[in-house]
């Protein structure tokens, strides 16, 4: 479950990314985040991995309020979160089975168990012949790909994706959501901030509208 | 992965190996990066090394000499086993008995032999040559307790010019005193001199080596805000970085060592051609505890460096 109860986020410059936002996502659930750019979709993603802080109010993720967690519970709680973002965050210098591999050897998989599961993850997102490949070798689609297999591998409860079709084509567009869409139907909760309204209108998903950090309403999806 | 797997295993249970053994493949992984990235970087990384060979150099080269000079010390030392007590003039018997037995104590005390003030005259009349010295009606010289030494290093010889200084009925001795105390203050600060330039050179090597490892961390903050995107812990991300300052400490210290000997070896032919001079013999040679001392400072150094400066930036770029 992913909870925000009156949460604003309140810059150095004193603007607002996020002023009195109060919403829940239950386990197991999707929800899209819409709003423009600034609207303060990728400021509100960031505190649910406490990759930030808020200034007031309270943030609940799988049962801990990350105002009461120390640095270092950190690490535990991100282990069960995935996170997918538009510009990929792929190291460069390594291969495609080498970035897959990290959340896995961050958490102390045996080598033979890292090897099994990040063949299946890119078996699943259709790059197991490309796990050698460089990735500056892939094209805007396979990294996005790769990024998504990377969030998913070590199976989290929770995944994240901060405009994950950014770069894409609308037809691979779909095919990214339709991947989100798998792991959802096994219990995943799916959080998901675009300004595609028109890709996001295509799936019946409840959507939390933003606009200037502000909650501009819930919108249920289109019958 | 299916996504019927997905419910099989959830994060953080399963298949991920006992910490120990999760611990030491992870040390392995970060000894063959550092290694890797030695061998990948050659210029950047050995002018790091060669820098801290140097700077550790000099307080060993300093510590080495005052070494050089206790040995020369020493060695002068040698030939002069032999000490004279002189007495206050108005010892009585019981006096000079009662210190010939504390000195027979000595450990450091081979023989002793008590000249009276009229033998002392008679030799000296002998020495000088002077006739009627000795056809004085009384001796102006005090009585003497001539020793000779079992032990003559300097330290042993300080010890027993301590305890023949607390002798009430000593005056004076010849035991070249001075110079030996001169010559132990002559060490003592080039001891000093050798820590002071240790600590003052060490801090050095810490900014060398920090600055080092901020570069590479700047480089690597990519991965490292990723790392702890997906669960890496602060010592997981540091233990790279430690590896990495400790390596390039440990191998500083070795340049240093090979600095030290090189300059031990040049100076070696001069220095045997002075001390010859004085009818000594050395051979200056690397203190096989100072390359200890050298290795063990560098990877000290390196990986405290790496520690401070990690910590620093690792908190900066992985948390809110």
């Amino acid at each position: 479950m992913i909870e925000f109860a009156n949460v604003s986020r309140r810059y150095a410059n004193g603007q607002f990314g996020l002023q009195d936002i109060s919403f829940r996502v239950p386990t197991g659930r999707m929800a899209f985040i819409t709003g423009h750019s600034g609207a303060g979709k990728s400021t509100l993603l960031r505190l649910i991995p406490a990759l930030d802080r808020p200034t007031s109010g309270k943030v609940m993720v799988g049962g801990y309020e990350l105002g009461r967690m120390g640095r270092h519970q950190y690490p535990k709680l991100r282990r069960q979160i995935g996170v997918v973002f538009q510009d990929h965050h792929l190291l460069t210098d390594r291969c495609v089975f080498d970035n897959v591999a990290l959340p896995l050897q961050v958490s102390g998989y045996l080598p033979g168990d890292v090897r099994r599961r990040v063949g299946a993850a890119l078996d699943k997102v259709g790059l197991l012949d490309r796990q050698r490949a460089a990735i500056e070798e892939l094209s805007g689609g396979e990294q996005q790909r790769v990024n998504i297999a990377r969030a998913l591998v070590n199976r989290p409860r929770i995944l994240l994706a901060d405009e994950p079709t950014g770069n894409l084509d609308p037809e691979l567009s779909r095919d990214i959501f339709d991947r989100f869409f798998e792991f959802h139907a096994v219990g995943v909760t799916v959080l998901i901030a675009s300004h595609d309204i028109d890709l996001l209108r295509q799936y019946p998903v409840p959507r939390i509208a933003l606009n200037q950090g502000r909650i501009q309403g819930f919108e249920e999806p289109d019958a | 992965m299916s996504p019927s797997s997905q419910t099989e295993q959830p994060a953080n249970r399963g298949n991920t190996s006992h910490p120990l053994a999760t611990w030491r493949r992870h040390h392995g992984q970060c000894l063959r990066g550092a290694l890797g990235r030695l061998i990948r970087r050659p210029l950047g990384a050995w002018a790091t090394i060669l820098v801290l060979g140097i700077v550790l150099s000099l307080p060993a080269l300093v510590m080495t000499l005052g070494h050089q000079v206790e040995r020369v010390g020493e060695l002068w030392m040698a030939d002069a086993a032999r000490m004279d007590v002189y007495l206050e003039p108005d010892t009585t018997t019981e006096d000079r008995a009662e210190l010939a037995d504390w000195l027979e104590r000595q450990p450091t005390v081979d023989s002793l032999r008590a000249i009276s003030p009229d033998a002392g005259l008679q030799t000296l009349a002998l020495r000088l040559q002077i006739e009627g010295l000795d056809s004085m009606e009384s001796s102006p010289l005090p009585w003497v307790i001539e020793l000779t030494l079992r032990d003559t290093r300097l330290e042993t010889r300080l010890t027993l010019a301590e305890g023949l200084h607390q002798q009430p009925a000593v005056a004076d001795f010849s035991a070249g005193g001075e110079w030996i105390e001169r010559l132990e203050q002559i060490r003592s600060f080039f001891d000093e001199m050798g820590w002071w330039l240790m600590g003052l050179l060490g801090l050095t090597v810490i900014f060398v080596v920090g600055n080092t490892l901020r570069l590479e961390l700047h480089e690597r903050r990519r991965e490292i805000a990723l790392v702890a995107l997906i669960g890496g812990t602060e010592r997981y991300m540091l233990r790279p970085l430690l590896y990495d300052g400790a390596l390039t400490g440990l191998l500083g210290g070795a340049v240093a060592a090979v600095l030290v000997s090189t300059a031990l070896a040049t100076v070696s032919e001069p220095v045997q051609r002075f001390a010859a001079s004085y009818g000594a013999a050395i051979e200056p040679a690397t203190d096989p505890t100072l390359v200890g001392l050298l290795l063990t400072v560098g990877l000290f150094l390196g990986w405290l460096s790496a520690q401070l400066t990690g910590r620093y930036y690792i908190a900066r770029l992985s948390t809110p």
